[in-house]
């Protein structure tokens, strides 16, 4: 793929002695020696020492056997939840310091969800769905709605706004889910298994869209999946093992 | 059916109002149940507010009317004072009008054309009792303080009669001049005669013009002041002086003044003293019944809290994205509330525009004391005042706003990882540990409450502390039930039950919200039924018995009821003593005694006592004393010791017929008839101090061998006037007293109904919430052998389990509740006590119910996830 | 001649509608019941009978069996700021209503009291009234000589010095005030045949009626906040009866001047439903003692002026040429204003006021002129 970058994954730690040069781009979001438990009473390491570096614009795919930890680490990045160590640096700010308001902004701000499962609401329309981030942001209705009718023709459901969200597809409705996630502009989009639910037909149009909205909004996403297939779209991949995230090259 | 067709959500709806209603739509009938529980709350509330509102502004009105300019109402009980008061009065200097009053009511027996003679014999009789209430006014003198009380001779409609002689019949001693509401009560008009009955005799009054400053709605008459004492056999009386007082002549000279030259006993009241007693009279009564309407609303606002804990629990996953996609906790719970709040403002109208209908309904029917008989003489209009419109209908919505909150709350605190996954039902819902503090401190806090004294004669604490019992047992409940299942569990696995019961109990002691929900839906049903049962049946074993020691002889003559010119004289006294048959004669007399102008008059109940023996007669608590010599044994009852504080042994001095009396409390007896309190004395004493005495009523004790029907026929042929008597016996006076006692309490059933349906539907809640989530469980089972009849029993056991830890609990903290309500807010409210009485069978059937019905409704809730095909729920996805 | 008691009512502060229980004082009585239910009965009252003799002190009492009596004091009096007219009533009345009534308030008399002055410095009449039943020591009016008392406004006669005496008149009112003695200078006038008066065609419409003429009068008068002392003349008369208008009379004309040479006059004439005069009657006495009384063929009342009421609309006569036998004298008013509207009260509406009688060659006296009837018909 064109645009894959010859880059460690790893951040530069800085030295101490030279002043390390800036990096080019600033990073979006940065993982720094991140490590997660699981488990109250006999806990359990899920992984540890976790560096990732996601730069605006870019896609990231993470690989890994169910049970490894992807969805956690996607929580951790979106701030739904906390790192045991390490720390998530979300456009320069740690999000531990953030408190549980600042982290709700900068979810409905700045990032978009995409879940396996699509989690459309079922008694709203689709406008109504994917009007819901600028409405939780505070836009007003008419305009909300107006930009979700928007966001869906961008994701190829034109005037389709109307309809239940009971009568769609497995493909439509992460489509429509796609629609939501990008609707509001966020830097970040972050994607659960988003072909999970789907057929290898319909996947692979989802996969195109995201790859595409993406790309031409400028919007950096990290997908977690199983699929290797998926993961081919991105512009790096990586393993999530318990001995941390290897780099994969994509096919 | 097409999807879109079945719920398309309006086009261009904004997608949090949406999100709101959708939270409705997925369960129009609980929103409906609650809407409706809401609706009742507000509607009783509302109705029982303006009901008594309207009549209590009515009667206010009339009093203030009564009062017009004057500054002081001086007067004294029923049977009133001597009338050479007035001429002293009137001459002080410090009084620049006195205005002497007759006030009598009497029942209006007859009514005649003009055309018919003033004979007895003619004119037709009214069917049903009419009281009239007659004012008997010096024109002269009341017009200079209430112009309004002015009589108009002839018809309103024309002048008088050009041959009518207006003064003579302004001043006549057979006229009598009725408000326009009373003309229509007796359906009478200017020119009738009205035959009134007065001691044996009927006495004819000719209408001979209106009240036309009367307000509207006061059933009212006014004659001559003359023509009253004589007619009504009230020579020599006056029932009131209304005064001004001369400029710059300040209160207390006035008062010393006046007290000086008026008989002991004559009560200085002012306008005000009198809207006091106004609203003293009914007080309690309008609190108890607001109570009962609070009980709905709690009711309903518990049924919000089931539903809204069922509504947020299946839609966790959908709370988790919206906080996903950046929604804060305090958006998410404002959502919540939000949609709470529209099911309390849908109730609160529903049940505003419930409470205006009822009233009007009730005041149209029963009149503006409900038929209590507090505000006797008026026929109120219903007037709805919008700030009492406003607070009932806010009420509501805060009832439905603290049911929500809970579960609302708990719903903002679910923890965001995991909760979107790909089966978010596969996340068991962690075990939470009960605690036990909140519910031990909300208890302590209501063990102390109910120790404060009323607040202006209401028993506010104790409404608080019955209101924290029930929070603290709810809140408690979690915590016992885990600790009794838990031991449950052990025990069980110790005996080798089924698998069945044992998977039972596990499941019951996991604690899980929802588990909570059942359990504290219980508790709070169980315990307003068994307060409820228990307090009602201990009122009404305490009246019954009562009615048995009050009313011991055979048969009963009243001839009074409501009037104050029923009574049987003393001929009549006579030929009834000498009527074969009848072994004993014992008459009585009622009169009044005011003691504080803030307060209703308590009863004066004048009926032969022996003081030796006052236990025979009263129904005494405690012990008697014999009066040292020279001191007048009296008799107060228990609100009237309460009231004015009186204790056995205690001297007092009481104005009893126009001088002070020494007298000595020698006992106290219990009286459920007369809130404001009642004084017995025996007859003869009252007869030594107030001459001429009217005996209104008779007990009757018949010879043996005689019977009761025997002498009712022989007194009707022999003694005239016996039409005008009213005979009955013990019996049927028990009976129709317990009537009414059942009707009034009639509205306790009604919540005791809605109780019961609390309990279930939060049992019902938490099973039907479960089932979903439980198809995977009953699958696993049932793939490992278990049949669906084991299934079946296995949730049978769950629900007899919540219910019977749960009506153990309520019933506890039930009976606290009814001890409460026994022993402290009844006599704080009405100062009477009763005892307790539970009603171990009502309980133990209720219980029993309660637990059969929660056994049904847990198998029945979760029949959907022990249906046919369950297997295959473990491949399903969400 | 005096009104019926018009300041009954205006006493009541009552309103309209206590306007038809004014006439009723001179109503013929109702049908008596005979002994039946109780309130039912009526009274009996004693008819006027020609040649009854009048004794006094007796007849300067109270007569309580007939149905309406007045004791009618009109005067001018002065002092240094000026003339004004005052006039104290005091009415007894007793309603036909069952006189069985055993109770002590019973109203088997009525006493209403009336006070008013014409000052000319107001332009109008100012006046007071007061109402009450007999009884309880408080109001009564006694049978023995001059003296109703209603509470503290009193008028009663003190037998010093023959023949008239002195009699004392206490009005308080609050706003208005008189504390005034009233002597008598000249013997008792006492109008028709002997005091028996009749004002109808019928002998029983008739009345007993005297008047006390030239009284002295001395005293203090208060009213809007100033006390003055007074002093001056007056005319009292007393009359009493129990019919006296005929059926189908609206009002009269009545006038008692104090002549200045120490004559008396008394005019008065009944008018009829249609403008007719249905009775008419007067006395003269002249300066030398000789009394004449004249019948409806000698006494002639005809308008001079007339003044209208801004407030009622009604037009009085208020100057008048009057002739009683030969003697012709003119009324002119103190001030036209006199009118007493008690409307706010009861509605009644006449003219009261002071006059001055004027003859051939000048002022020959002073008095009272009382016109009724203009206002509506009076309801009688």
């Amino acid at each position: 793929m064109r645009h894959r970058r010859a880059r460690s994954a790893t951040l530069p730690v800085p030295s101490p002695i030279l002043p390390a040069p800036a990096p080019p781009v600033t990073a979006l979001l940065e993982l720094v020696r991140v490590g997660k438990r699981v488990g109250h009473s006999r806990p359990r390491r899920l992984f540890t020492a976790i560096d990732l570096r996601v730069d605006a614009g870019s896609l990231l795919a993470i690989v890994g056997e169910s049970g490894c930890g992807k969805s956690t680490l996607l929580n951790l990045m979106a701030g739904l939840d906390r790192p045991d160590e390490g720390q998530v640096v979300f456009g320069g700010e740690d999000l531990a310091g953030l408190g549980e308001a600042q982290a709700a902004r900068l979810r409905r701000e700045r990032i978009g969800f995409v879940f396996q499962a699509f989690h459309l609401l079922p008694h709203l329309t689709l406008r109504q769905n994917v009007a819901l981030p600028l409405r939780l942001a505070g836009s007003p209705s008419r305009a909300a709605l107006a930009r979700a009718d928007e966001s869906l023709a961008e994701v190829g459901l034109p005037g389709r706004g109307d309809e239940a969200v009971a009568v769609l597809s497995g493909g439509e409705s992460q489509r429509v889910a796609l629609a939501r996630a990008l609707v509001h502009r966020p830097a970040l989009v972050l994607a659960d298994e988003p072909t999970g639910n789907l057929d290898p037909e319909s996947a692979a149009g989802v996969l195109a869209l995201l790859r595409e909205r993406t790309r031409e909004h400028g919007v950096a996403c990290v997908m977690v999946t199983h699929s290797t297939t998926a993961a081919a779209i991105a512009d790096r991949a990586f393993r999530l093992g318990h001995d941390g995230l290897t780099e994969v090259a994509a096919t | 059916m097409s999807a879109r067709g079945a719920r398309s959500p309006r086009v261009g709806a904004d997608p949090l109002a949406a999100f709101i209603l959708s939270g409705l739509r997925a369960a129009p009938g609980r929103a409906l149940a609650v809407v409706l529980a809401i609706a009742i709350g507000v509607g009783m509330g509302l109705g029982i507010y303006l009901i008594n509102r309207t009549a209590l502004d009515e009667f206010s009105g009339a009093v203030q009317f009564l009062i017009g300019e004057a500054d002081y109402e001086l007067h004294a009980g029923r049977d009133g004072f001597d009338e050479s008061a007035w001429a002293r009065v009137a001459r002080l200097p410090e009084v620049a009008a006195a205005a002497p009053v007759v006030d009598v009511t009497a029942r209006v027996e007859r009514k005649a054309r003009p055309a018919g003679a003033a004979d007895a014999s003619q004119g037709e009789a009214y069917p049903e009792r009419r009281m009239l209430r007659v004012l008997g006014i010096d024109l002269f003198r009341l017009a200079r303080l209430n112009t309004r009380l002015i009589p108009m001779a002839g018809s309103a409609s024309g002048a008088a009669e050009p041959s009518r002689d207006s003064l003579a019949d302004l001043l006549g001693a057979d006229t009598v001049f009725l408000s326009a509401a009373a003309l229509v009560e007796l359906d009478a008009q200017v020119g009738d005669r009205l035959g009134l009955r007065v001691g044996d005799s009927l006495r004819w009054l000719r209408i001979a013009g209106t009240l036309p400053g009367v307000p509207a709605g006061q059933r009212l008459a006014v004659m001559d002041i003359a023509a009253a004492q004589w007619q009504f056999d009230r020579l020599g009386v006056l029932h009131r002086i209304d005064v001004k007082l001369a400029q710059g002549v300040d209160d207390a000279r006035a008062r010393r003044a006046i007290a000086a030259v008026v008989p002991a006993g004559v009560d200085i009241a002012t306008a005000q003293d009198a809207e006091r007693r106004t609203s003293n009279l009914s007080v309690a009564y309008r609190v108890n019944l607001n109570v009962l309407a609070l009980v709905a609303l709690f009711t309903g606002g518990f049924l919000v809290y089931s539903t809204q804990s069922l509504s947020v629990h299946r839609r966790r996953s959908q709370l988790a994205l919206l906080r996903t996609l950046g929604a804060t906790r305090a958006m998410t719970v404002s959502l919540l509330l939000a949609e709470a709040g529209v099911l309390g403002v849908a109730g609160s109208l529903l049940g505003a525009m419930l409470g205006v209908a009822a009233a009007a309904a009730a005041i149209a029917r029963f009149g503006g004391d409900l038929g209590g008989g507090f505000f006797p003489g008026i026929a109120p209009e219903l007037s709805v005042d919008p700030a009492g419109l406003v607070l009932f209908c806010l009420l509501g919505v805060a009832a439905a706003l603290a049911g929500a909150l809970l579960p609302v709350l708990a719903a903002a605190r679910v923890p965001l990882a995991g909760a979107l996954r790909a089966q978010p039902q596969d996340v068991a819902e962690r075990a939470i540990r009960p605690r036990l503090v909140p519910g031990l401190a909300l208890l302590a806090t209501a063990g102390l409450l109910c120790l404060l004294p009323a607040r202006d004669g209401l028993p506010l604490a104790g409404y608080a502390s019955v209101l924290l019992l029930l929070l603290g047992g709810v809140a408690l409940t979690p915590a016992i039930g885990r600790a009794v299942f838990i031991r449950l569990d052990r025990i069980g696995d110790r005996l080798d039950a089924p698998a069945w019961m044992g998977l039972a109990v596990a499941r019951a002691s996991a604690s899980s919200g929802m588990t909570r929900l059942a359990l504290a839906s219980v508790v709070a049903s169980f315990a307003v039924m068994v307060a409820m049962g228990i307090m009602v049946s201990s009122f009404r074993d305490s009246v019954d018995r009562w009615l048995v020691t009050v009313l011991p002889a055979d048969l009963y003559l009243r001839t009074a009821a409501g009037s104050d010119t029923g009574w049987l004289t003393s001929d009549e006294l006579e030929a009834l003593r000498s009527t074969p048959g009848i072994a004993r004669v014992e008459p009585l007399a009622v009169g009044t005694l005011p003691l504080d102008a803030r307060r209703p008059a308590v009863a004066l109940v004048a009926r032969p006592i022996d003081a030796t023996d006052p236990g025979a007669r009263l129904p005494l608590i405690g012990q008697a004393r014999p009066a040292p010599p020279g001191l007048l044994p009296v008799y107060p009852s228990e609100p009237m010791a309460r009231i004015y504080r009186m204790e056995v042994g205690e001297r007092r001095t009481l104005a009893l017929g126009g001088q002070s009396v020494e007298v000595f409390v020698a006992a106290i007896w219990r009286d459920y008839a007369r809130h404001y309190g009642a004084l017995a004395i025996d007859l003869e004493d009252y007869r030594r101090l107030v001459p001429g005495v009217r005996v209104s009523d008779a007990a009757l004790w018949l010879a043996p061998g005689a019977s009761a029907s025997g002498v009712v026929e022989r007194l009707s042929r022999d003694l005239p006037g016996f039409s005008r008597i009213e005979v009955t016996e013990p019996g049927i006076i028990r009976e129709q007293s317990l009537r009414i006692f059942d009707r009034s309490f009639a509205i306790t059933y009604l919540l005791e109904a809605v109780a019961v349906i609390i309990g279930l539907l939060g049992v019902a809640a938490t099973f039907s919430a479960e089932a979903l989530a439980r198809r995977r469980e009953f699958g696993v089972q049932r793939a490992l052998g278990m049949t669906r009849g084991a299934i079946a029993s296995q949730l049978a056991l769950e629900g007899v389990l919540f219910a019977a830890v749960g009506a153990a609990v309520g019933g506890a903290v039930g009976g606290a509740i009814s001890l409460l309500l026994v022993e402290v807010i009844n006599p704080q409210s009405f100062h009477w006590s009763m005892d307790l009485a539970v009603p171990w069978a009502l309980l133990v059937s209720l219980a029993g119910a309660l637990v059969v019905l929660s056994a049904g409704t847990a198998v029945l809730a979760g029949r959907a996830a022990i249906a046919p095909g369950t297997v295959g729920a473990l491949r399903e996805d969400w | 001649m005096r009104p019926p008691p018009v300041s009954l009512a205006a006493a009541l502060a009552a309103r309209r509608r206590l306007l038809g229980a004014l006439g009723i004082a001179c109503l013929p009585g109702s049908p008596v019941a005979s002994a039946a239910a109780p309130g039912t009965r009526r009274p009996r009252y004693r008819a006027i009978e020609r040649g009854t003799p009048l004794r006094f002190p007796r007849d300067h009492g109270a007569h309580p069996d007939y149905r309406t009596e007045w004791w009618y004091a009109t005067g001018w009096l002065g002092d240094s700021a000026g003339e004004l007219g005052f006039q104290i009533t005091f009415f007894r009345i007793r309603p036909a209503t069952d006189p069985d009534n055993p109770s002590r308030f019973a109203p088997q008399q009525i006493i209403l009291a009336h006070a008013a002055i014409s000052d000319p410095a107001e332009r109008r009449l100012v006046h007071a009234e007061r109402v009450a039943r007999a009884g309880f020591g408080l109001v009564q009016a006694r049978e023995a000589d001059t003296d109703v008392e209603l509470q503290d406004w009193r008028l009663a006669r003190e037998a010093i010095g023959l023949p008239g005496g002195r009699y004392r008149a206490r009005i308080d009112a609050g706003r208005l005030r008189l504390a005034l003695d009233l002597e008598a200078t000249q013997p008792l006038l006492l109008h028709g045949d002997a005091g028996y008066s009749q004002k109808g065609p019928l002998p029983r419409q008739a009345s007993h009626y005297y008047t006390q003429p030239h009284l002295r009068v001395g005293g203090r008068i208060a009213h809007a906040g100033r006390e003055r002392t007074v002093k001056g003349h007056a005319w009292l008369d007393h009359e009493w009866s129990s019919e006296i208008l005929a059926p189908g009379a609206t009002g009269w004309d009545w006038t008692g001047i104090n002549l200045d040479d120490g004559g008396a006059l008394m005019a008065f004439r009944i008018r009829g439903d249609d403008g007719s005069v249905v009775w008419a009657g007067g006395t003269l006495r002249d300066r030398l003692g000789h009394t004449r009384a004249f019948g409806p063929d000698s006494v002639r009342m005809t308008p001079a002026r007339h003044w209208r009421s801004a407030r009622t609309g009604a037009r009085y006569p208020v100057a008048m040429q009057v002739r009683v036998g030969a003697t012709e004298i003119a009324l002119e008013p103190l001030f036209d204003d006199q009118e007493l509207d008690a409307r706010g009260a009861t509605g009644i509406v006449y003219w009261e006021g002071a006059v001055r009688a004027i003859g051939p060659s000048g002022p020959v006296g002073r008095g009272y002129l009382e016109l009724t009837g203009y206002a509506g018909r009076l309801v009688l």
